[in-house]
């Protein structure tokens, strides 16, 4: 068994008398792609920004490399090597698209450790990693959402993460946007040795990329295996579909 | 209104102008990265303007090293500011409701009733100045039928300085980056790994000092100020950071060239043809007018994308 880089435990967050998420536990191993999979309102997200330290959690603890990072503010766990893509994409909108991914550079895990140029350098090469270094003097407003999102994943991968979280890259994109961001993910991930959570909705394309999937539904874990296992698992279909009869059948054809 | 008048009013329209958008920058800065609604602006720029006045005056200093002073203050009034009346109300906030934009609109207007009643009460109502001092060997230049006091020259070209030391900081360095990218989004900031709470205390910090610093600015441009001074300066930098786009340095720049020239000229034109006594006022009402049509048509600046 690989170690595991990322530890969820027990960790409850709620919103007034909403439970968010309900002491949910998950491993992360180390070069893994786990998929992160549940209806809306399961708390994907909620985990993503307990994760990154955006919400503090009321219960339970985070830990990132053996080290506790529960509550910690979102810059610090961002330079320890934490970087994230969001589900509503949030680009510097007044800035280029390079100036936008040396901001990744400049305040990652390198933050104070490289020079102007240097972070340009670094900037253009992640650019060309993901195929936006034509785009490079081009505002942020001025591109499409598919390149927004590739953008989006360009500054998270400038900050050099050992660990990335991508919330929902494939949504509202085309079949063929969403081969092209599978592939840039997969390349990415191999070239740079990340370790990869995604949050995706685009379920043949998260069982097809995953190692393995976590299921949320209301807050709490309700399966966790590989892609096969879990897609097999009547809770899962059944947390999707909301009829167990329906379900039944859907398992059966598989 | 002869050629003469005219252009008479042009050119001392632009030199304000040119003060105006270097008066108005510390506010574009502040009010547009922490949505700090500075109503004390004027007020802030006469702290510097009277920290000067009184180096000069009780102390000898040279209004050079007077400058220098205000600037290294205006840093300390900056972190004083910020932690003692903004961090509550700002600091931790990462989408600004009307509701926290209103209390930092109330908790400066009660800062600048505070300070302007501080300056009656401790300066005066009197003019202050700095007297018969001037930049460079003689107090006018004379061209033809234009008389230029040296003191408006230097003003300018300070303001010039100021502006394009701002604007570099901004676009060129690391501190600049972050302070745009807290500006358009604090959340998005703090997860590519920005301090949102450090840079909304360093854009504190250089916005006051800029302004207290401009404060020179307007003492050499009206060559003695009262405490009423900050009233003509608040609101009119109010309408240059509108006309200019919030947050954007080169936009308040243009926008103080516009409100200058439109004063100046409006006042001459208000002048010759209608009342001399009412040519002031009317033409402050103008460059209001200017906000209003602003604000209706044209609500992100001029410049604003």
């Amino acid at each position: 068994m690989p170690e595991a880089i990322l530890t969820v435990e027990n960790v409850t967050k709620r919103f007034g008398g909403l439970v968010a998420l309900n002491k949910v536990n998950i491993d992360v191993y180390d070069g893994e792609i786990l998929g992160l999979i549940g209806p809306n309102g399961a708390g994907k997200t909620t985990l993503f920004n307990v994760i990154s330290g955006v919400y503090k959690p009321e219960g339970g603890k985070v830990y990132f490399e053996g080290v506790e990072i529960t509550g910690k503010p979102a810059h610090q766990i961002t330079r320890m090597g934490i970087a994230r893509t969001h589900q509503i994409v949030k680009p510097f909108n007044d800035m280029t698209v390079l100036e936008n991914t040396m901001i990744g550079v400049l305040f990652g895990r390198l933050a104070g450790k490289v020079s102007m140029s240097e972070a340009r350098e670094k900037a253009m090469k992640v650019l060309e990693l993901v195929g936006l270094d034509g785009k490079a003097s081009e505002l942020a407003s001025k591109l499409t959402l598919h390149e927004k999102r590739i953008l989006e994943l360009a500054r998270a991968l400038a900050a050099e993460p050992k660990l990335l979280l991508l919330d929902e890259v494939l949504a509202g994109l085309n079949p063929k946007e969403i081969e092209e961001s599978l592939k840039i993910i997969k390349e990415t991930k191999e070239a740079k040795q990340l370790t990869v959570i995604m949050v995706e909705h685009v379920m043949h394309a998260v069982m097809n990329i995953a190692d393995r999937i976590v299921v949320l539904h209301y807050g709490e874990k309700i399966a966790e295996g590989k892609p096969v296992e879990v897609a097999n698992d009547i809770k899962v279909v059944e947390a999707y579909l909301g009829d167990r009869d329906l379900a039944l059948k859907f398992v059966k054809v598989k | 209104m002869g050629l003469a008048t005219f252009v008479i009013s042009i050119v001392h329209g632009l030199l304000w102008g040119v003060v105006l958008g270097a008066v108005s920058a510390g506010l574009t800065l502040i009010w547009g990265v922490m949505k700090v609604v500075n109503v004390a602006h004027g007020e802030v720029a006469l702290l510097g303007s009277y920290l000067i006045v009184g180096l000069y005056c009780a102390l000898g200093l040279s209004p050079y090293i007077a400058l220098i002073i205000a600037l290294a203050s205006g840093l300390a009034v900056g972190i004083a500011m910020y932690w003692g009346m903004l961090h509550k109300l700002v600091g931790k906030v990462e989408v600004m409701t009307l509701r926290v934009e209103m209390s930092t609109l109330l908790i400066m207007f009660a800062f600048s009733v505070a300070i302007t009643n501080s300056y009656y009460y401790f300066i005066g109502s009197e003019p202050k100045g700095l007297g018969l001092w001037h930049f460079g060997p003689k107090s006018n230049i004379n061209i033809g039928y234009l008389v230029i006091r040296t003191n408006s020259i230097l003003a300018c070209i300070l303001a010039v300085a100021l502006v394009a030391v701002l604007h570099l900081l901004l676009a060129k360095t690391t501190l600049g980056k972050a302070i745009r990218a807290v500006m358009q989004d604090a959340q998005a900031a703090s997860l590519v790994g920005i301090n949102p709470v450090k840079i909304k205390m360093q854009t504190t910090m250089i916005s006051i000092a800029v302004t207290m610093l401009s404060g020179f600015l307007i003492l050499l441009h009206e060559t003695s100020i009262i405490p009423g001074t900050a009233a003509l300066y608040t609101p009119l930098s109010f309408v240059i950071v509108v006309l200019g786009g919030l947050g954007n340095i080169m936009g308040s720049f243009v926008g103080g060239l516009i409100i200058g020239l439109v004063y100046g000229l409006s006042k001459a034109v208000i002048a010759s043809v209608f009342n001399p006594l009412a040519s002031a006022p009317l033409a402050l009402s103008i460059a209001f007018i200017i906000l209003v049509l602003t604000l209706l048509f044209k609500p992100e600046g001029l410049f604003g994308r």
